[in-house]
């Protein structure tokens, strides 16, 4: 009989074991088939999403059964690193959510791979790597080991985003990509060692092993009790702009929209919760620890509401699918970091999995677009398509309709977001969500009218999706449409961790208001770029609000590039010039003594050069003799 | 075998090895002089691990291999060699670059190959000698004979005029500093003497306590000038990058010799036997170690010269383990001397991958490299691991060095709380700048357009590429189990913290 524990490990080490063997059949004489390849990991997928179940089967049964094991890595003194498994119910969730992205890529990419026949081994095993890294964040049972996976994952970024490694561009960007995740890594690395450390020392009394998740709680209120508060507050600090960059939250998004050089399969990974908000999860984890800093919960807000409203104010007027794809998933997160912000823990993890159905959905969609369109990336040359690729139309608007909260999945965590708001009194941020909502809906239709509506713009004729990809689009379309519901109605097994007050009652008021912001935003969109009434009108103050975000992210651009190299070159100048002098210094004093030396030795002291140069000597230490007397020179 | 290999002959035999080739007995064969260097290299590597090893399997912290005899004047004590953990571990490093020098010598050094291996053998030896001995004239004597050793080899190997300008300067600045240092070792040996103990390094450590700290502070200043040479330290690093800059692979190497040597000096003199004035000095230290992360990892970004950027990047990184070791706690130390043997296993390979690539290109001007990749994609994979090895990507022994400088920097136990963190965040500045530069560089050389579509563009031969897939097998080795180096580490930082008065 298997043990849970050995199904969990059986689970995350399938895909590095897939990983190794087409390594090895890389390098050996016994090579795959392009096509044994995908065969190899669609098999390596299935069984992590069929063990994932299982999982979450198991903690089903057993109601918030927590399944936990450690074994010791390092140990310097009192401090003992460890490895292990955490599972409980919100990294179920997230397992079983990942597991059927990393399921829908496998059967997305060997068309994708086709089309460009390039890189096929690279290509699985990157993914089953990064879906292997993936598996041991969300199971990670302390600190440390979310952060190497955190570090870990960045790697994989930067390698899935340079994956055209011939492409200047996808280079560039990756680059981008890296540093802005390595400097998200190393803030969250900082503020992991302060905490680590700080809870040891003022913790000693009691065992602990490492930062385990199973008693942040007690940890972070011995370190608030026994620390300097201004040290807390740094690590909390740390930890919150970490994951903000990591996230990809404004004015740090410039990473996100960079990685849009990644294969299109992979893409959709990347800007889904699997990673994009690993940075959430990470705060999710942290909640104890941050909870007991209350005021620094308006970083959280400030951040995230920005976001939001930029981000899809940015989206509004962008024309390539990736870069909407991006702002997308930034504006979604942007929503949970502010609701984050408000302490609402579940509301937060529920609109996370709830958007990212829809956003997986919707990135999917455009995926088979771009499939069937020959790699056309831009909505400027499409339309017309809902009768090429019907099933396609309908996958994005149940998608649509979900993400701008009509109905289905993504009504019911904005319902609760705007009901809390509105119960709070926070008539700011219920505003500014509103407006949110709006600009979402008037870019997300603006998109489907664009590619689905109206005629065809482009040279290529577009081609038939296969079944395969359909079936993909549908194991997505289930979850989008019914997981909110089942969330609501078997709340307490799916949301073990949930309080079910937050679920509670609900204003009509506010949901018919929600709603009509929302319409609101689908009409504009539909008489701008449907019926073509508002043609006229497209929205230029959108365009120069858009600008102000492209001036943000320029800005860290700016630092990145221009500031640094501009420092270095100052120290340049300062080495080249002054350093060096300093070094010649001792030569030339020693010269010139040796000159005089010489000089007097060869009774030539009456020479003009040697007495101009005694003059000179002489008129010097006069002058120095005449400073020091008086303190100034007359 | 304890007769007949101790600590003496250990040290002494790339000596007798050096001389070997160097008064002619394979009568000026290449081929023979580069293979008779190599296998003794490997042998000597093999026997040194074998010794450390056998002799003490737990590595205890007093000397795990020692012999003494009395060959110098009566009121000298005689001499005395043995390596303590730290001198063994440092010992096997040393051991380990002279054969990745010698592996890689094959095609960079294709003339004087009599003077070049002897040289470099001899080097060796006083590198060793330096780190064993327990005499202070002998130690000045081996310090003073590395140093010659290292400006004739650059004297007779590097073309430049500037540069040998700088060999010089860097030989005239450790012999200046070494010779200072002779003066004080004989006032302590004086002051030891007065008080009836026997003179030498391991008395010295004993008894430091009874020494005024004044004394102690004419010992220490000199011990800290030749070790910020070597290591090096703003302003003393302009010869010593000026000579990295023009020399080849198998050059290079060796100036990480110099830096174990440098940073040896620093654990063993300044750290542990001036432990009192060493807490005097450790806030000052880590201001200065912070200044010289920021300012040689800024530096690094702009510079266009491939040699030139990975000094000053190579000199940053190992002042974040200076900075380590100042916090002067457990973690600290052990983060310290973890960090200093990453970055010189982690610099080793990619002064290596760089000056490949620069051979093939011949330049080192960075905006005249680019799409290597395409063609040596072995060299590129490499390249790309050692890169996030220095980096600090996980499962890499940086990562390990990093995560426990970083708790040694906020465990440190002499400053107040507020300063702990504001140092701990600079070094994550200065470790962020040197994560983008490491990125430009490789995707620089490795990616981009193709610059030199002339250059013969080769993948990596068999004996480089062995080379580097030891320092790669090392680097992932420490980084997947590195407890293999941090118990050992422990229990010597754990003697060093337990002098301090704090």
């Amino acid at each position: 009989m298997i043990d849970i524990l050995e199904l969990v490990y059986i689970m995350i080490f399938t895909p590095v074991a897939c990983a190794a063997i087409i390594t090895v059949s890389k390098l050996t004489k016994f090579k795959l088939p392009s096509y044994g390849n995908f065969v190899l990991s669609l098999v390596s997928s299935l069984v992590c999403l069929f063990l994932s179940v299982i999982l979450f089967g198991y903690t089903y049964t057993y109601h918030g059964y927590v399944l936990e094991s450690n074994f010791p890595v390092c140990a310097i003194q009192n401090i003992l690193l460890y490895f292990g498994i955490y599972v409980d119910n919100p990294s179920c969730l997230f397992i079983i959510f990942s597991s059927l992205l990393f399921f829908i890529t496998n059967i997305f990419s060997y068309r994708y791979l086709l089309q460009n026949r390039q890189g096929f081994e690279r290509f699985y095993i990157y993914l089953n790597i990064t879906h292997f890294f993936t598996y041991c964040f969300f199971i990670s049972s302390n600190l440390v080991q979310s952060v190497v996976f955190l570090m870990a994952q960045t790697l994989m970024l930067y390698l899935f985003s340079n994956f055209y490694f011939q492409k200047p561009i996808s280079q560039e960007n990756s680059k981008k990509v890296f540093i802005t995740n390595i400097t998200a890594d190393f803030m969250i690395l900082c503020a992991c060692c302060a905490f680590l450390y700080f809870s040891t020392i003022t913790a000693d009394t009691i065992t602990i092993p490492t930062l385990g998740y199973n008693n942040i709680n007690s940890l972070g209120l011995y370190s608030f009790a026994g620390l300097n508060p201004l040290v807390f507050i740094f690590i909390c600090i740390l930890f919150m702009l970490g994951t903000i960059i990591k996230s990809g939250q404004f004015p740090f998004s410039r990473s996100i929209s960079m990685a849009t050089q990644a294969p299109n399969p992979v893409f959709s990974i990347i800007i889904s919760p699997v990673v994009l908000a690993s940075g959430v999860f990470l705060l999710l984890r942290l909640f104890p620890l941050l909870n007991l800093t209350p005021a620094l919960f308006e970083i959280l807000k400030i951040f995230g509401i920005t976001s939001a409203i930029l981000a899809a104010l940015s989206a509004a007027k962008e024309n390539e699918i990736k870069n909407i794809c991006a702002k997308m998933a930034i504006s979604q997160l942007g929503i949970a970091f502010c609701t984050l912000g408000f302490k609402m823990y579940n509301t937060c993890v529920f609109l996370i999995l709830c958007s990212g159905f829809a956003i997986a959905l919707i990135s999917y969609t455009l995926n088979t677009v771009n499939y069937s369109t020959g790699s056309q990336d831009n909505i400027k040359f499409l339309g017309g398509l809902r009768e090429k690729i019907p099933f396609a139309a309908a996958a994005y608007l149940v998608g649509a309709v979900s993400l701008c909260g009509f109905t289905f999945s993504g009504f019911y965590p904005r319902a609760f977001i705007f009901n809390n708001f509105y119960m709070a009194g926070n008539f700011i941020y219920l505003i500014l969500l509103l407006i949110c909502s709006f600009v979402s809906a008037f870019y997300i239709f603006r998109v489907y009218f664009r590619i689905f509506e109206g005629n065809y713009r482009g040279t290529f004729e577009p081609k038939v999706v296969g079944k395969a990809m359909n079936f993909g689009i549908i194991a997505l379309i289930i979850p989008t449409i019914f997981f909110g519901y089942i969330s609501i109605k078997y709340t307490n097994v799916l949301f073990a961790f949930a309080n079910q007050t937050n679920f509670g009652n609900s204003n009509p008021f506010v949901n018919v208001f929600a709603f009509l912001t929302s319409a609101a935003g689908y009409y504009l969109a539909y008489n701008i770029y449907f019926t073509k009434r508002l043609y006229s009108l497209r929205i230029r103050t959108l365009r120069r609000l858009a600008a102000r975000y492209f001036y943000g992210e320029s800005f860290m651009d700016f630092i990145q590039n221009n500031f640094l190299i501009f420092l270095s070159n100052l120290l340049s100048f300062f080495e080249k010039y002054i350093l060096a002098f300093l070094y010649k210094l001792p030569n030339y004093i020693l010269r010139f003594s040796s000159y005089i030396a010489i000089k007097s030795q060869a009774n030539n002291v009456n020479s003009g050069y040697f007495r101009f140069v005694l003059w000179i000597c002489a008129v010097a230490l006069l002058t120095c003799l005449i400073y020091f007397k008086t303190g100034t020179i007359r | 075998m304890n007769n007949i290999l101790n600590a003496f002959t250990y040290t002494l035999l790339p000596l007798v090895a050096g001389l070997i080739i160097f008064i002619g007995i394979f009568k000026n064969n290449p081929i023979i002089i580069r293979r008779f260097a190599k296998y003794f290299s490997v042998f000597y590597l093999l026997a040194g691990v074998c010794c450390f090893y056998f002799k003490n399997t737990n590595f205890e912290l007093e000397q795990i291999f020692s012999s003494n005899f009395t060959t110098m004047l009566p009121y000298m004590g005689g001499y005395s060699a043995g390596f303590d953990t730290l001198g063994g571990i440092f010992a096997i490093i040393i051991s380990f670059i002279v054969l990745i020098c010698f592996i890689c010598a094959k095609s960079t050094v294709l003339t004087k190959q009599k003077i070049f291996y002897s040289l470099v053998l001899f080097f060796e030896s006083s590198a060793l000698t330096l780190i064993s001995t327990q005499d202070f004239y002998i130690f000045c004597t081996a310090a003073i004979f590395g140093v010659l050793c290292i400006y004739v080899l650059l004297e007779n190997f590097l073309t430049q005029k500037s540069a040998k300008e700088s060999a010089k300067n860097y030989f005239i600045i450790n012999a200046f500093f070494i010779f200072l240092l002779c003066g004080s070792f004989a006032l302590v040996l004086a002051l030891l003497a007065h008080n009836g103990i026997e003179a030498n390094i391991v008395n010295l450590t004993h008894n430091c306590k009874d020494i005024s700290p004044t004394i102690q502070s004419m010992l220490f200043i000199p011990l800290l000038l030749l070790g910020a040479v070597k290591i090096p330290f703003f302003p003393l690093h302009k010869p010593l990058l000026d000579i990295i800059k023009n020399s080849n692979a198998a050059l290079s190497c060796l100036f990480l010799s110099e830096f174990i040597i440098g940073f040896y000096i620093f654990i063993k003199f300044n750290l542990y036997t001036l432990s009192t004035v060493f807490e005097i000095f450790a806030p000052v230290l880590a201001i200065m170690a912070i200044f010289n992360v920021l300012y040689f990892s800024i530096l690094a970004i702009g510079e266009l010269d491939l040699k030139k950027s990975f000094g000053y990047f190579y000199f940053s990184q190992n002042s974040i383990a200076i900075c380590a070791i100042c916090a002067m706690s457990l973690e600290g130390i052990t983060g310290g001397i973890f960090q200093g043997i990453s970055c010189v296993l982690t610099a080793l390979g990619l002064f290596l991958c760089f000056c490949f690539a620069s051979q093939i290109f011949k330049t080192t001007k960075l905006p005249f490299m680019g799409a290597l990749a395409t063609y040596t994609p072995k060299l590129a994979a490499m390249s790309f691991i050692l890169t996030l090895s220095a980096i600090g990507v996980p499962l890499t022994s940086g990562f390990c060095a990093k995560f426990l400088c970083t708790i040694g920097g906020f465990a440190t136990s002499i400053y107040s709380q507020n300063t702990i963190w504001m140092c701990t965040i600079l070094i994550f500045l200065g470790l962020i700048v040197n994560a983008i530069y490491l990125i430009n560089t490789f995707q620089n050389i490795f990616f981009g357009a193709d610059e030199c579509q002339k250059c013969k563009k080769t993948d990596l031969l068999r004996h480089r590429g062995f080379a580097l897939l030891c320092i790669i097998f090392f680097i992932i080795l420490l980084g997947v189990a590195p407890y293999i180096l941090t118990g050992a580490i422990t229990k010597y930082a754990d003697m060093i913290v337990s002098e301090f008065l704090i």
